[in-house]
């Protein structure tokens, strides 16, 4: 189905609404999206990184594609966590381009290891390279747990959506409602960038127990 | 004529390899300075982004949520 709708973003809900129904967009709907540029983007890097085992393309393509992709999928997700280009102004660009040139890093880091002989030129190497595209997803959530906070938000409730978590997501869903801020950040708990966890927010404990 | 000593030409060999392979290494693994450079956002990286956003979404009816005019304060580039 083809969308030629026009969305804006509210504000105060944080939340897409559509310019034609004036309905809000489903936050899962967002989500999808998100979980659809992560998947793209491993995706890509994954055969990125094949062709450079088969030798079709050199170190250099391998990492030029790598960073590429890395940064078309951090600004995507930063623009679905922000509502979008026209919310976005330097201080949150500085934000994202700090968050690419973490993950600029650590691409570095893997091509490094390729050329040292550290990094074996085998399947890990595609998991390994899939793995920045997965950061889209811990982007957008860590984004959207900062403008939550921003917004006035004053608990969050980790919810697992993976059919196998590893403990500490166990452990942060068991916790409940607490605190903002009080949980680990998506992407930073022992299952990394394979974390399928969202975090939901509230202003009130009464509004937390209610969702 | 000298007599050559293999043992000498395989060091020198190796030499030379490692060489090119450091060569090779600084030539591709990125400076601090490149990377800063790299990672600062353009309003063409974020035209290529929302291109991929819509690659990426095509079919879900969600396809133009990220459409719209850029700002003026966003990078030239």
């Amino acid at each position: 189905m083809a969308d030629d709708q026009a969305y804006t973003f509210d504000r105060s809900s944080l939340r897409f609404r559509s310019l034609e129904t004036g309905r809000f967009v489903p936050e899962r709907d967002v989500r999808v999206a998100v979980d659809a540029v992560a998947d793209l983007a491993s995706r890509r890097l994954g055969e990125a990184s094949a062709r450079y085992r088969a030798g079709q393309i050199t170190v250099t393509e391998f990492q030029a594609e790598l960073m590429a992709t890395i940064k078309e999928s951090q600004i995507a997700a930063g623009l679905l966590a922000y509502g979008g280009r026209q919310q976005m102004d330097a201080s949150r660009w500085g934000l994202v381009g700090q968050q690419i040139r973490v993950q600029y890093q650590y691409a570095r880091g893997m091509i490094a290891d390729v050329l040292d002989g550290r990094q074996r030129l085998n399947g890990r190497l595609d998991g390994r390279a899939r793995q920045y595209g997965q950061a889209a997803r811990s982007l957008y959530e860590n984004l959207r747990r900062r403008q939550s906070a921003e917004a006035g938000m004053a608990f969050e409730q980790n919810v697992l959506h993976a059919a196998e978590s590893c403990r500490e997501c166990l452990a942060a869903t068991a916790a409940g409602v607490v605190p903002i801020g009080t949980l680990p950040p998506i992407g930073q708990r022992i299952c990394r960038q394979s974390c399928r966890c969202t975090l939901s927010y509230s202003r009130t404990m009464s509004e937390a127990e209610a969702a | 004529m000298p007599r050559s000593n293999p043992r000498r030409h395989i060091d020198v060999l190796a030499e030379e390899a490692a060489r090119l392979l450091a060569e090779r290494r600084d030539a591709v693994v990125l400076s601090d300075h490149a990377l800063d450079a790299a990672a600062t956002v353009k309003r063409s990286d974020v035209d290529r982004a929302i291109a991929f956003y819509r690659e990426a979404v095509a079919g879900s009816g969600l396809e133009s949520l990220l459409d719209g005019p850029a700002r003026e304060d966003e990078r030239d580039g």
